[in-house]
């Protein structure tokens, strides 16, 4: 495991949301350029003038001549065309009231020259004398200023700009390598800073370190601006690399390593990515003669600024946004969470592991393909394996689950049949939600397909891989193999695209069709029962599905539905709220991911997946299985619109179907069970039954035995009836009353806590 | 961690036609044990958790569930 954090480490940094915009990453001094836009466009031009004043020493001058590289890696480029940075800064000196003089470190003793005050002398300078040493700026002209001072865009400003200089002690008219050489200033000063122009003196740019600006043997001999060429001509990259050999100067004074630590300082890469897709094209406005905006203009043209990150994850997943996170930030807690020795803190991050609906959309939406539920998988089995995992989270899908395996199973041959060419897989939910279908769709198959077509019900296993509990999945995956062998290897018709996934991905070896593609080649005669227009919802557990994504358009076509797509479809497509068993562990949540998806066409939708249709019922969404519009929508047609998944109905459907199956097509007859005692559960009742996890079955077994034993309690100021029964992980708290000989339930509660009894 | 406790209830004992008392008992859950104090009854031993107090212990759990 130590092996896996490092690696998930390893893959949280390949995130590009903390990557600087490319317009940060192309200036060479970094402005916040978000965060300039972000304040103009609010029309706070002081808040614009204080974020330059921290970043941008001589912000009044860069306004003005900066050649804006910015603009030329400006993402809006793409669209329309890059956001006017430069003209925004200008607003913001112009409009952002009186300077702010930025905080001077304690004087230190050392002191250095300064030669030449064009832009990487005045940085060198300024960035040397914030720091608290002593500069003595030389220019060989009679005025400072250099290249800046035949500049008629700077022409009102220069003197004014230069006060942030003058503390440094300036000597003009003093031509270095004439009136005193470079080697007697170094003997003068503790470093040397040559900011002259290009063919000045004896030192070369390869003399040079590329990046420090260190001379290669004088340690103490620096340059900057233009004698580098190069880009170091143009005013913007001269001043940085003034700046950026002031650090260099300053480092060699601290006697720390030169080159160590210095990402960041220069122009780089980025890697951030932003989706431009959703964006529409916003045209730019023109600058009055003199290159400035208007305030309002300059305001309308930082809201043109796309705020540029990535956030692809978040934008697409609810769950991300319920937290407040994303795919790339979420990684570091998960591993701390899990990691944490037991009684050494608190596993902050557990619900978050438990919630994700492990959809993988994140991952189809990632420019560096990071799914977190790729994290969250392994983080559950982790927990299951390392014992801190409570068995209670997830104890009433997995109970479902082993219900469906353990009792609800059946695994035959199509009667007359020795063995199976096909068989119809099931799964667990689609017989528990849609028991007539399956019933009309077993006959159809039985009647259309040769060679006998067998019927396997029972459970993939997801349940137990979603819960993290690999060892029960593969007990799940076992029994399944085994049916499938004794019904003599036949190719599995499978009707639901989540078994599907799992069954490709865990028994390889066993043939798979998925019932779209069947039924389409064998469409029932009278098939078409609902024509009209549907938006096709694709189940997120088939999003590396094309077969799947396809085979179930093809079939809803070929009943007669006009079939329209979703904003969000097939690899790009959302979970309903069940993956993942996020419905089981967050109620709330899962409500919110199911809303998302349905509110996103006012059409009704079609899906493959029962529990997909099943949960946007529960948000009032209509969502017709692909069956229903082959073998008619009767199912769909009785429920109430906001109903709740009804879990005991879920069950009794169950028992209902195996019945009815048992004996429709291997004349069987299976008597049901008499539960002793009817219990009268109101419709409010139920609904908090099904909140808090408690079937009805739990209802009557309990009270049965309450019932028969004589081992209850009675509440005086009620008249209620009590008692309870531990199932699981679970105790399970129900008052009743008997009224005429019946029972009614009157409350029902239940807690993970066991009760210790002590008589 | 606060030790839970009922209010006293007036709540029978069907099954051996006693009042229930209020008395020492153990919750467990995830390895740790409590001791609390419930209405139980003196003869068999049977307990009383109202619904008030499934709030309470749901913190308690929630709080044993992620240490
Ligand atoms: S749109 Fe804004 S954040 Fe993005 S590159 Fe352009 S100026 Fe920078
Ligand atoms: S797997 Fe699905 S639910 Fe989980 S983070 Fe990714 S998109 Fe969200
Ligand atoms: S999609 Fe999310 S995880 Fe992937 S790079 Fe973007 S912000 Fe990071």
């Amino acid at each position: 495991m130590e092996k896996d954090f490092q690696k998930l480490n390893n893959l949280a940094k390949t995130c590009v949301q903390s990557e600087a915009p490319h317009c940060v990453a192309a200036c060479p001094m970094h402005v916040d350029i978000k965060a300039l836009c972000r304040a103009v466009a609010t029309g706070d031009f002081t808040a614009g003038r204080r974020l330059l004043e921290k970043t941008l020493p001589f912000a009044g001058l860069i306004c003005r001549v900066c050649e804006a590289p910015c603009t030329g890696r400006c993402l809006r480029n793409t669209l329309d065309s890059s956001v006017q940075v430069r003209a925004l800064e200008r607003a913001c000196m112009d409009r952002g009231g009186a300077p702010q003089t930025t905080g001077e470190w304690p004087e230190k003793q050392e002191r250095v020259a300064v030669v030449g005050s064009g832009p990487a002398g005045l940085y060198a300078a300024a960035t040397l004398l914030q720091k608290g040493y002593s500069v003595a700026l030389f220019e060989s002209a009679d005025a400072l200023g250099g290249s800046l001072r035949g500049d008629d865009r700077v022409r009102d400003v220069l003197a004014g700009e230069l006060q942030a200089i003058a503390t440094a002690q300036t000597m003009c008219n003093i031509v270095v390598g004439q009136d005193v050489s470079v080697d007697d200033l170094l003997g003068q000063f503790d470093a040397v800073c040559l900011c002259w122009g290009r063919g000045q003196g004896a030192e070369k740019p390869e003399d040079f370190d590329a990046f420090t600006f260190q001379h290669k043997e004088k340690k103490n001999l620096f340059c900057a601006g233009c004698m580098l060429g190069g880009n170091y001509t143009q005013a913007i990259y001269a001043a940085e690399s003034g700046q950026r050999a002031a650090r260099s100067i300053e480092r060699v004074f601290q006697k720390v390593s030169v080159s160590a630590a210095r990402t960041g300082e220069g122009v780089y890469d980025s890697k951030l990515y932003t989706n431009l897709a959703e964006e529409p094209s916003v045209q730019p406005l023109p600058l009055a003669d003199d290159g400035t905006f208007s305030a309002g203009d300059a305001q309308s043209e930082a809201a043109r600024c796309l705020q540029c990150q990535c956030l692809e994850c978040t934008k697409n997943c609810t769950y991300l946004q319920h937290y407040k996170q994303y795919s790339g930030s979420a990684i570091r807690p998960i591993i701390k969470n899990i990691n944490i020795m037991t009684g050494w803190g608190t596993r902050d991050a557990n619900n978050f592991i438990y919630d994700c609906a492990l959809c993988g959309l994140c991952g189809s939406c990632c420019p560096v393909d990071i799914d977190l539920g790729g994290v969250n998988l392994p983080a559950r089995e982790f927990m299951w394996e390392t014992h801190i995992l409570p068995p209670a989270v997830h104890a009433f899908p997995l109970r479902d689950m082993e219900y469906s395996v353990d009792d609800m199973r059946l695994a035959r041959n199509q009667q007359g049949f020795e063995q199976s060419r096909y068989a119809l897989f099931t799964g667990c939910q689609l017989p528990a939600s849609m028991p007539a279908s399956v019933e009309k769709l077993y006959a159809h198959l039985a009647q259309s397909l040769d060679g006998g077509v067998g019927l396997l019900t029972g459970c993939c296993g997801a349940p137990a891989i979603w819960a993290g509990r690999e060892e029960q999945a593969a007990a799940v995956r076992g029994t399944l193999r085994a049916d499938w062998e004794a019904l003599g290897r036949p190719e599995l018709i499978v009707a639901c695209p989540g078994c599907y996934k799992v069954l490709n991905e865990t028994l390889p070896d066993i043939p798979l069709r998925f019932v779209a593609e069947v039924l389409a080649g064998h469409l029932p005669a009278g098939a078409g029962v609902a024509p009209g227009q549907y938006a096709y919802h694709d189940p997120c557990t088939s999003r590396h599905y094309a077969g799947l994504q396809q085979s179930g358009r093809q079939l809803a076509a070929a009943c007669g539905a006009q079939v329209a797509e979703l904003p969000q479809h097939r690899e790009h497509t959302v979970c309903c709220g069940y993956g993942g068993l996020q419905y089981h562990v967050n109620q709330p949540l899962a409500r919110k991911t199911t809303g998302a998806r349905i509110s996103q066409s006012p059409l009704p939708y079609v899906t493959s997946c029962s529990n997909c249709r099943d949960f946007f019922a529960t948000g009032g969404k209509t969502c017709l299985h692909l069956l229903e519009l082959v073998f008619g929508a009767e199912e769909s047609k009785g429920s109430s619109p906001f109903a709740e998944i009804d879990f005991s109905k879920r069950r009794a459907q169950r028992r209902a179907l195996n019945r009815r199956l048992l004996k429709a097509f291997w004349g069987e007859t299976v008597r049901e069970e008499d539960a002793g005692v009817t219990v009268i559960i109101s419709d409010a009742l139920r609904e908090k039954l099904n909140r808090q996890h408690i079937l009805e079955d739990d209802v009557v077994n309990t009270l049965q035995k309450a019932e028969a034993s004589g081992r209850r309690m009675l509440e005086k100021a009620t008249g209620h009836h009590v008692a309870y029964h531990r199932e699981g992980y679970v105790t399970f708290w129900f008052e009743y009353t008997l009224e005429a000989g019946r029972v009614v339930l009157q409350n029902a509660y239940s807690h993970r806590m066991q009760i210790v009894e002590k008589v | 961690m606060e030790v839970v406790k009922t209010e006293p209830v007036d709540i029978r004992c069907e099954l051996d036609d006693v009042d229930m008392v209020q008395k020492p008992v153990e919750v467990r859950y995830l390895g740790h044990t409590f001791p609390v104090e419930l209405m139980s009854c003196p003869v068999c031993g049977q307990v009383y958790i109202p619904e008030s107090l499934r709030n309470k212990m749901r913190e308690v759990e929630e709080t044993l569930e992620n240490k």
